[in-house]
C-alpha cells in the first residue's frame, strides 16, 4: 500500500476519533446542560464542567493523533503495534478522565418553588467495565507489539511479496 | 493465497472477543441511557402519594411524652425502561419544626428543628414494564432513637398554631443496566404534616 493512501486512511481514523472522542461528549455535555423533564428544567450543577471539556479535549486530541500514526503506518509493523499500545493506554486515561473530572456522577438541582431536590446519575461501574474491556486491548496489543517483533523478517519477506 | 499465521488466527479470536464485549457493553449502557430519560420524563413514574399518607401523633401537651408516633406513606415506581430496577432503597429524615418559647433575644431565631427520624428501606425489584405500588412505613421503634432529642414542653410555644411542623427529606436510589447505572433522586424540604392537624 503506498504512502498517499497510508496518510489518507491515516486521517479518515483522525476525523473518526475526533468524532468520537471530543465533538460528541462535548455535544452531549452541552445538551445535558439544558435537558428538561416535564417542563422542568434541570441545572446541571457541575462545577467543573469546563474541566470535564477540557480533558475530554485533551485527551481525545492525543487518542486522535496516536491513531492517525497508528492507522497511516504498514500492517503488522513494529510502529503501528506501538502506536496501538500508546493509543489504547491513553484511551484508559480518556476514560479515566470522566472518573476523575466528575463527569461519572451527574448531578442536577431541582427548582420546584417551595421544594428543591437533585438528581444524581451515576455512571462509574459502567467506567470501570469499560477499563476492564480496555485491560484485554492493552494484552493484545502488547501481543501485537511482540508477535511484529519476533516475526519481523517473515512480515517484512510477506510484504515484499504482496 | 496468503496463509495466515496462526498467531494472527488467536489475535483474531481474542479480538472478535473484545468487539462482542465493547458492542454488549456499549448496547447496554445505551439502552440503560435510554431506560433513565423514560423514567424521567413522565412524572408519574415516580410519585409519593401525600394526600392519601397517615400519620399518627398521640402527644400530650401537658407532659410534653410522645406516647406514639407512626406514619405510612404509600409510593408508586413504575419501570418504564428496559431492565429491572434493582437495589430499590427509598430513605427518609423527618424534622420536627417548633417555636422555642424562651429564645426572645434580639436577632434569635424562634424557630427550632429537631430530626426524629431517619430510616432507609429497601424494595423488591421491578420488572420492567412493571408497576411497585408500596408502603413506606414508620412505626415508633424508628422514632425512639430520636425522641431524646425532643425539646422539653417548657422549651414550646404551645399556643403556636400548628405546635409542630414535619418536614421531609426523600432520597429513591437504585440500580438499573444490570448494575452498571444507578440514579438517585432526591426532594428535600416537603412538608408532611402538621401537628395538631388542621
Amino acid at each position: 500500500m503506498g504512502p498517499t493512501i497510508n496518510i489518507v486512511k491515516g486521517t479518515i481514523f483522525t476525523v473518526i476519533y475526533v468524532c468520537f472522542t471530543i465533538i460528541i461528549p462535548v455535544v452531549t455535555f452541552s445538551l445535558l446542560r439544558e435537558y428538561v423533564v416535564e417542563g422542568l428544567p434541570l441545572d446541571f450543577t457541575q462545577e467543573d464542567l469546563n474541566n470535564i471539556i477540557f480533558w475530554v479535549t485533551a485527551l481525545g486530541l492525543v487518542i486522535s493523533g496516536c491513531a492517525f500514526f497508528t492507522h497511516s503506518s504498514p500492517k503488522q509493523s513494529i510502529r503501528r503495534g506501538t502506536f496501538a499500545l500508546i493509543q489504547v493506554l491513553v484511551n484508559c486515561l480518556y476514560l479515566w478522565s470522566y472518573k476523575f473530572s466528575g463527569a461519572t456522577e451527574i448531578i442536577f438541582d431541582l427548582d420546584m418553588g417551595d421544594t428543591s431536590g437533585f438528581l444524581s446519575l451515576n455512571l462509574q461501574q459502567m467506567v470501570l467495565v469499560y477499563l476492564g474491556i480496555y485491560f484485554l486491548t492493552i494484552i493484545l496489543k502488547l501481543y501485537d507489539v511482540i508477535d511484529f517483533t519476533i516475526n519481523r523478517e517473515k512480515i517484512r519477506n510477506d510484504r515484499m511479496k504482496e | 493465497m496468503i496463509i495466515m499465521r496462526p498467531s494472527r488466527v488467536f489475535r483474531w479470536i481474542i479480538r472478535i472477543l473484545i468487539l462482542v464485549l465493547t458492542i454488549s457493553v456499549t448496547a447496554v449502557s445505551l439502552l440503560g441511557g435510554m431506560s433513565a430519560i423514560m423514567i424521567l420524563s413522565n412524572q408519574d413514574n415516580i410519585g409519593i402519594d401525600y394526600d392519601n399518607a397517615d400519620f399518627n401523633l398521640d402527644y400530650n401537651v401537658t407532659t410534653g411524652v410522645i406516647n406514639n408516633i407512626n406514619f405510612t406513606l404509600p409510593f408508586n415506581i413504575t419501570n418504564a425502561g428496559f431492565f429491572d430496577l434493582e437495589d430499590l432503597k427509598l430513605g427518609l429524615q423527618i424534622s420536627l419544626e417548633y417555636a422555642h418559647v424562651n429564645l426572645t433575644g434580639t436577632g434569635e431565631n424562634i424557630s427550632q428543628t429537631v430530626k426524629i427520624f431517619d430510616k432507609i428501606s429497601s424494595f423488591p425489584t421491578i420488572k420492567k414494564g412493571k408497576t411497585l405500588y408500596d408502603n413506606y412505613t414508620g412505626v415508633y421503634s424508628d422514632f425512639a432513637p430520636f425522641l431524646g432529642g425532643i425539646p422539653d414542653i417548657a422549651d414550646i410555644d404551645l399556643t403556636r398554631v400548628p405546635i409542630f411542623n414535619f418536614y421531609g427529606n426523600f432520597t429513591i436510589s437504585l440500580t438499573y443496566s444490570l448494575g452498571l447505572h444507578s440514579i438517585t433522586f432526591g426532594l428535600n424540604n416537603i412538608t408532611l404534616w402538621e401537628y395538631p392537624e388542621p
